[in-house]
């Protein structure tokens, strides 16, 4: 089954970065067969639509508005949330909703569910999460195993872990791979 | 009562994400607006301290749709400051992937954000196929995918899912609405280009990925040049490239301008009396470097300039040191009247918030500060930035490509309406013309780009490799500052950064949106969208349609910020993991 593990979420937001963190973890931590992709997509806009139309799975791992206590994590398959991107009445743009929305004119669209978790403090600018979040995140996690598992789609624990705070820290830092160039003519040998 | 107020606002968990408050008199004619939203703010605390040449990296976050054009925009913010100048490989190759963005993101947008403004889904289920088919052949003679087998079948399938109740968006739509003016024949093509869009944007996004690597956060750029060096050498790459983009030219001619000459014909009248127009000040930063004679040294494809009240006859030469952010109506403090330059720019929220009424609603303070969009002024005068402003200040420049392209549009328009001549350049000063604009700006991107792709493969088979500029990055980084300032699809979008012993001191991002999106200003003058919502007659006040039409055309992107899935209180605890006997 070819399955999308997308991470959504703007990682400048303190906990918007949430589902990025979440996938990169599942990247990280656990191996998967090769159909399925990990996707790091901070706030995805439009490349959404071509998961929906390739995929036969999306599973989506974001924050989600809901009158519930903050850490309280949902699974949400897309059937509910048709309808509540209201196109008609909203004068903003692209959402992961708005696109279930419009793919859902299509014949054919990815079996997608959302493991949304409702987030304490998105609006403080700084690349990290709340403590709240910290102690529910392995919750988030086994949420998506869960999915995951009955889905069917098979992904086994890797031997050595890397931490959350290791991951929010390469997205806290990055560093750009080739500040200092890039070999141009190493690359041209390699080709020939 | 004799004047009305609506309010049209997703309301989330954030106040925003774009809300628009009008004024309606007894007519329903739009009298005063306020637009009011989240934005993208405080990318220069996070981005202080660090090494220019990673702040592309973190830039690129703050959008999901021009992630990309961020994400160079702040590269070339750090060349400026450098004074570095990319090889000619690394211009075409960013020019390619800029032009793709540009022609996925405005198809897109036509068919899946705006065209349901204009077209009506249900009234194309009353179409006769076979009629349909016919109107077709009336706006292009090489119609995409609308013969009348074609057209049954879609015709079918919408009425299946219809009946199925299957569809969200049929749920809040304002369908029926008297002014939607297509026969039912002319929905009917629009929804089966609607659909077919679906699978062409595809292509396109794959047209992204071939120079931008891994999407959606590109890493192909570095300060100096690209890095996408066996794809430039690689001619199997570059005939991909060139063979996606064929095939999507072919819709955007047989398809999108197709249906927006179609579109303009009937919406004429609105067109012509100017519907939308607002503040007719127009601005480009110029883009899409032609040469290698540096940064903004180069000829582009689109010229930069100012356009006054919608007068093409003069061009105003553009100079970014005019650029200041006013803050007198935006939750900051800091700064007063037109405000300041970006390089000296300063975020300090100051939430204030809204203002509960007797009726129970919570009103935006428009005496007061309404929006977390600062209000950007050119030479203390407010702007408009887009597809539409990129085609008046080229018309205005004289410039022979985009005259090209929008006098033919004028002419096919002035043909379809029976007119003896083309219609008037002033058409384009409306909500039906912002539209036009984009679609006719599609058709000369699209078209260069294919003179791009053989420049780029010419140029690489002539023996020239090189893709990057070395630099000595302690000597130029010592006291350096420089701007990034190019057109994203959505409009001119600057990025100015400081540095100091390597590091950034200070950093602002000046997004289209801000420009359009932006509330008053210490003078109390409109922002865009505010100006072009007065004077505009709403049929039905409960569907404020025309309030849509006019904002969408703008192609909004304010949902930049915060990307939560609201469920807008539903209940949907039925879906709620439980957590407790986990781990």
């Amino acid at each position: 089954m070819k399955t999308a593990i997308v991470g959504a979420g703007t990682v400048i937001y303190q906990d918007e970065g949430i589902g990025v963190y979440a996938a990169k973890y599942l990247e990280e931590n656990y191996t998967f067969l090769d159909d399925v992709t990990l996707v790091d997509g901070g706030v995805l806009g439009f490349q959404l639509m071509t998961y929906y139309q390739d995929y036969d799975k999306v599973l989506i791992l974001d924050t989600i508005t809901m009158n519930d206590e903050v850490g309280a994590i949902y699974n949400l398959p897309s059937e509910e949330l048709l309808g509540l991107g209201s196109y008609k009445q909203t004068a903003h743009e692209v959402e992961i909703i708005e696109m279930l929305e419009i793919c859902s004119l299509l014949e054919r669209m990815a079996d997608v569910n959302i493991i949304g978790i409702v987030p304490e403090d998105i609006e403080q600018v700084n690349v990290g999460l709340s403590e709240a979040m910290k102690s529910k995140f392995e919750h988030l996690i086994n949420a998506a195993l869960e999915e995951l598992q009955r889905s069917g789609i098979e992904y086994k624990r890797k031997s050595a872990t890397v931490t959350l705070e290791e991951i929010i820290e390469k997205y806290a830092n990055p560093q750009s791979e080739f500040k200092n160039g890039y070999p141009t003519s190493y690359q041209v040998q390699q080709q020939k | 009562m004799a004047s009305k107020h609506i309010i049209v606002d997703p309301i989330t968990r954030i106040e925003g994400h774009l809300r628009i408050e009008a004024v309606m008199n007894e007519n329903n004619v739009i009298t005063d607006a306020f637009a009011s939203s989240t934005m993208f703010r405080g990318i220069e605390t996070i981005l202080k301290g660090r090494d220019p040449r990673d702040a592309g990296l973190l830039a690129m976050r703050i959008c999901g749709v021009c992630t990309g054009t961020h994400y160079q925009r702040s590269i070339e913010a750090v060349e400026d400051a450098f004074k570095v100048t990319i090889p000619k490989n690394a211009r075409i190759v960013r020019n390619l992937i800029q032009g793709a963005l540009y022609v996925h993101d405005h198809v897109v947008h036509f068919y899946h954000l705006h065209a349901l403004d204009w077209v009506d889904i249900t009234s194309a289920l009353k179409a006769d196929p076979k009629a349909a088919a016919a109107e077709a052949l009336k706006w292009t003679d090489t119609p995409h995918g609308a013969g009348e087998g074609e057209l049954r079948t879609i015709q079918e399938r919408v009425g299946k899912f219809v009946a199925q109740g299957r569809l969200g968006i049929f749920a809040n739509a304002y369908w029926g609405n008297k002014h939607y003016k297509l026969s039912p024949e002319q929905n009917l093509v629009a929804v089966a280009h609607y659909l077919q869009a679906l699978d062409m944007q595809r292509d396109a996004s794959k047209m992204m990925a071939i120079f931008g690597g891994k999407m959606p956060h590109p890493q192909s750029l570095v300060v100096g040049g690209v890095t996408c060096v066996q794809d430039i050498q690689n001619p199997a790459r570059i005939a991909e490239f060139k063979s996606l983009l064929n095939k999507f030219r072919n819709f955007i001619k047989n398809a999108y301008l197709a249906d927006v000459l179609m579109a303009g014909t009937i919406y004429a009248d609105e067109a012509l009396d100017g519907t939308g127009a607002g503040l007719k000040n127009y601005m480009s930063y110029g883009d899409f470097k032609l040469d290698d004679t540096g940064f903004y040294n180069s000829a582009s494809l689109f010229p930069s300039g100012i356009v006054l009240n919608g007068d093409l006859t003069k061009l105003y030469p553009l100079d970014q040191t005019k650029i200041t952010e006013d803050v007198s109506h935006a939750w900051y403090e800091g700064g007063n009247d037109k405000g300041l330059h970006p390089y000296d720019g300063v975020t300090n929220p100051k939430y204030t918030g809204l203002e509960k009424k007797a009726d129970g609603y919570s009103y935006l303070k428009t005496d007061e500060k309404y929006s977390w969009i600062k209000s950007p002024l050119y030479d203390d005068t407010r702007m408009e930035v887009g597809p539409l402003a990129r085609i008046a200040v080229g018309l205005a420049a004289g410039n022979a490509n985009v005259t090209k392209y929008a006098v033919g549009f004028l002419t096919k328009l002035g043909k379809t309406l029976g007119l003896e001549s083309a219609a008037p350049a002033s058409v384009i000063f409306s909500t039906v013309g912002r539209t036009a604009a984009r679609a006719i700006e599609t058709e000369l991107m699209a078209d260069v780009m294919m003179g791009w792709v053989d420049e780029l493969a010419a140029n690489v088979a002539s023996g020239d490799v090189r893709t990057w500029t070395e630099f000595d990055f302690d000597a130029v980084s010592k006291d350096a500052r420089g701007f990034g300032m190019a057109e994203a699809p959505r409009g001119g979008l600057g990025h100015w950064v400081v540095i100091k012993d390597g590091k950034i001191e200070n950093y602002q991002a000046v997004v289209p949106s801000t420009w359009n999106a932006a509330p008053r200003d210490y003078k109390g003058r409109m922002g865009a969208y505010e100006a072009a919502l007065i004077g505009t007659k709403v049929a039905d006040p409960e569907q404020p349609l025309e309030i849509l039409r006019t904002v969408h055309s703008f192609d909004p992107c304010i949902a930049c910020a915060v990307h939560i899935v609201d469920t807008k209180g539903r209940e949907l605890s039925s879906f709620k993991v439980n957590t407790s006997c986990a781990v």
